[in-house]
């Protein structure tokens, strides 16, 4: 049985069962409320970033369900992306932000770790003032504060 | 007429502000309303970003490297808040780490987690102290190199919630335990020791060490208790014997100082008694000049000093009882009324010299919060059981009991039938009052045999109300007649994790020599490999969990025949829930076999059963492999590693299956299902985790 679900922006989309519960949001709504015809609304979430999670669900709709303890399992941390969820990550910066916030409201895991990897990604091997410039973000620190930073971290620089 | 309603919707626009919009009215009345246009009004909105929730930072961390995270720290001021407390927050201290004093000079002060991996000496603690002032969790190692006297202050300065202490010389272990309670804030405490010889303390000192640290809540304790326990049944100990002199010095308060020269006694700075809760305190600092007398008398209530100075004439009057020669916390009269409220778990391990009626006689009365509880009493030979019915009665709230090694004989030859017909007794009857809060049982090696020919299944001793409520049941090494075993299953409605393991056995075939055993403490001859009756599932009664089980663990449980692992299939098939599951290699091995066979007739439903079974799906996500055995379940070191044919056919049955772990040092797959693998299902992990 399809499952309707409204975006913020009134626009609804219809998907299977199967798919709507790769959201563990949508999947207690579902079992909490019983199967009906009425649309689930997800007031956080616009039609534009919606219909790209659901892109990603109807693409992983057969992956197996992670558990709990692999999700945190260090051994199981690599920065690899499968070629698929890299390309789809091919947005611009904004929507990245939308679909790791949508992921994480909708708790999607596998979304929320590709997009985290992702962001991980871009900051990886970069200057602070680079990673500023990346994402936009002024520097706040006075001279005083950058300095005694510096010096906080001087035993790193060994490392 | 629509020309007009657009104009005024225009002008209802203009004169009405948008959010950020004030209108302010100026003073002079000829004048007009000015908007006064806000300066966020002016800034686009702020978006939220990843970056401003901190679970999706920590997320993100997570895959950054040190460098990275170091670059991130330069970032803003809010990356910084961020970032440095996952970057310095845990701080790991090593022996060979030279660096690590510069290192917590700088960062110290963000670090709230600290491992030393070494017996930290003076100086380590009074650097950790001197600059890691907000550690909420330590786990430290302290040997001879730390004096009991800065250990002591180095507690007390300290804010910890959270330890692990690691003791390794034994002689000052109760020293050290009492240290402990200088944490005003304690929370959880696990002392291991890890000496050659184990570190004991008094029993009746657990009771006071637990009165001393009133905002405890966890317990862990791998340490011996050694001695008697006749205080516990006195309400003071027996006067000392008289010291041939009175001490000559005392220590006191500068304070509340009186003296007057000559008669009365000179007194020294201030200082904060040593211990906390002292009648008297005595102590010689090497810098007063001799013959000057100070004192200080501590008294009850807990933590409350109040200093007294005497006058030469009375220290000469004072007997020992008023000033007793101790010096801490372990000297006190033992108190059995005072409860510990806040202990809500307890384990005690290596309990292998205490005499445990005693002990639980006087401590679990005082124990009423109690809900998790582990008993483990090594290689105890007997006695173990004594101490058992003070615990039910006691603790109302228990709701996760684990007990190992309960009057277990591990020498059939060691074997004392009358100690064992009265354990019987008290096991019995202590299983029958488990309450019916317990929702996670564990029994391990636990004996209960009534040494008739029937052997009994202790399982069935548990009241129907507790089976009821049941959440999680862990029995390894019992007796294990299964007809008992399935009728205990029937009445568990709520059981979500099944552990069946390591089934006490003897394997003998007829011919072996007959080991002189005294009767039945083990179930020896054909016992272990009768048949698998309550995996019958079509034939018995279901379970009432069945639906509700998440994980079963059936290691070791030999389920030898083919209709029988058969039958287990189709119970699997019958747990919708089940997520994950423990099977040996070969138990793995029986089940792809009984896949492909035909059920045994049962009353004309075999055909059904066994479409059931062929078309088998299960939703594990993951499968765990223990250690492969020689002596159980007549397995072979050969057979613990799965081929290509046999890992595919396993996937096929259970498809969802996202990781593989194993226990033990042999690899479960051969090289050509490994090489499968990598190429077909490269996401599926192969784990070794520990046992």
């Amino acid at each position: 049985m399809p499952i309707t679900l409204l975006s913020l922006d009134d626009v609804q989309f219809k998907v299977d069962k199967e798919v709507a519960e790769r959201s563990i949001l949508i999947k207690n709504m579902i079992e909490d409320v019983g199967e009906s015809d009425a649309p689930i609304p997800l007031p956080n979430v616009s039609s534009s970033v919606l219909k790209k999670v659901i892109e990603y669900c109807e693409h992983h709709r057969n992956d197996p369900v992670q558990t709990q303890d692999e999700t945190d399992d260090p051994r199981k941390r690599s920065n690899d992306i499968e070629e698929w969820d890299m390309k789809f990550m091919m947005v611009d910066q904004e929507m990245l932000f939308e679909i790791i916030l949508a992921a994480n409201y909708l708790d999607i895991k596998p979304l929320l770790d590709v997009g985290c990897k992702t962001v991980a990604n871009i900051i990886k091997g970069k200057t602070p003032e680079e990673i500023r410039k990346v994402f936009n973000i002024v520097n706040d620190f006075t001279p005083e504060e950058e300095a005694q930073i510096k010096k906080e971290n001087e035993w790193a620089e060994d490392r | 007429m629509a020309k007009e309603k657009v104009v005024n919707a225009i002008k209802q626009a203009i004169t009405t502000p948008p959010k950020g919009l004030e209108r302010t009215s100026c003073s002079d009345s000829s004048s007009q309303d000015l908007l006064f246009v806000s300066d966020t009004w002016m800034q686009p909105p702020h978006r939220t970003t990843p970056f401003d929730l901190p679970e999706l930072v920590a997320i993100i961390i997570r895959y950054l490297g040190f460098r990275d995270k170091i670059a991130c720290l330069f970032v803003c001021r809010r990356w910084h808040e961020f970032f440095r407390n996952h970057v310095f927050g845990e701080q790991v201290l090593h022996k060979l780490d030279a660096q690590y004093p510069t290192r917590l000079q700088a960062v110290g002060r963000y670090a709230r987690d600290l491992k030393a991996y070494f017996a930290v000496g003076d100086l380590d603690l009074s650097i950790v102290s001197t600059h890691c002032p907000n550690i909420l969790a330590l786990d430290v190692e302290v040997d001879q190199y730390a004096t009991d006297k800065n250990f002591e202050e180095f507690m007390e300065c300290m804010s910890i919630q959270h330890l692990v202490l690691r003791i390794r010389h034994r002689h000052s272990a109760h020293k050290r335990l009492a240290s402990v309670t200088r944490l005003q804030r304690i929370k959880s405490l696990d002392v291991r020791s890890f000496c050659a010889t184990a570190i004991c303390i008094q029993p009746e000192r657990l009771v006071t060490l637990l009165q001393a640290m009133p905002s405890l809540s966890s317990l862990f304790l791998n340490i011996q208790f050694q001695g008697q326990i006749d205080r516990l049944y006195a309400p003071y100990p027996s006067p000392p014997t008289p010291p041939q002199q009175i001490p000559s010095v005392f220590l006191t308060d500068a304070a509340s100082s009186s003296s007057t020269p000559g008669e009365h006694i000179t007194l020294p700075p201030p200082r904060t008694p040593y211990w906390s809760r002292l009648s008297g305190f005595f102590k010689k600092p090497k810098e007063f000049a001799e013959g000057s007398l100070q004192a200080v008398q501590v008294q009850e209530p807990w933590r409350t000093f109040i200093p007294r100075v005497f006058t030469t004439e009375e220290l000469r009057r004072l007997t020992p009882h008023d000033v007793p020669a101790s010096h801490g916390l372990f000297d006190q009269p033992l108190d059995l009324t005072t409860a510990i409220p806040s202990l809500t778990t307890l384990h005690v391990f290596e309990d292998s010299t205490l005499e445990f009626g005693t002990l639980a006689n006087a401590l679990f009365p005082l124990l009423p919060s109690l809900r998790e509880l582990v008993l483990d009493f090594g290689c105890r030979r007997d006695g173990s059981s004594k101490g058992l019915a003070a615990v039910i009665p006691n603790c109302p709230h228990l709701q996760s009991l684990t007990i190992y090694n309960l009057d277990c004989v591990p020498d059939p030859t060691d074997y004392v039938p009358a100690l064992q017909v009265d354990a019987q007794k008290v096991v019995k009857s202590f299983l029958s009052n488990l309450p019916p809060t317990l929702r996670e049982l564990t029994l391990k090696r636990v004996y209960v045999d009534d040494m008739k020919e029937k052997p009994a299944n202790i399982l069935l001793c548990i009241p129907t109300e507790t089976r009821k409520h049941l959440h999680k049941l862990v029995a390894e090494r019992l007796d294990h007649q299964q007809a008992a075993t399935h009728d205990f299953l029937v009445g568990c409605q709520s059981l979500r994790e099944l552990r069946l393991a390591e089934f006490v056995s003897l394997q003998r075939t007829p011919s072996s020599p007959a080991i002189p055993i005294h009767p039945p403490l083990y179930y020896s001859t054909n016992s272990l490999y009768q048949r698998s009756d309550y995996f019958l599932g079509s034939i018995l009664e279901p379970w009432s969990c069945t639906w509700m089980l998440e994980c079963v663990d059936l290691e070791g449980y030999p389920i030898i025949e083919q209709d029988a692992m058969a039958a287990w299939l189709d119970r699997l098939a019958r747990m919708p829930r089940l997520s994950k599951l423990v099977l040996s290699v070969h138990q793995v091995k029986l089940m792809l076999k009984a896949r492909g066979q035909r059920i045994p007739s049962v009353d004309g439903a075999d055909d059904v059963l066994l479409q059931h079974v062929r078309q088998l799906r299960l939703n594990v996500v993951s499968v765990t492999a223990p250690p492969p055995r020689i002596n159980v379940g007549r397995m072979h070191w050969s057979e613990g590693t799965l081929g290509e044919s046999e890992l595919r056919e396993l996937l096929e049955m259970m498809p969802r299956v996202s990781s593989l772990r194993y226990i033990g040092h042999v690899y479960p797959l051969f090289h050509d299902a490994a090489r499968w693998l990598e190429e077909n299902r490269p996401h599926l992990q192969v784990l070794h985790v520990l046992q």
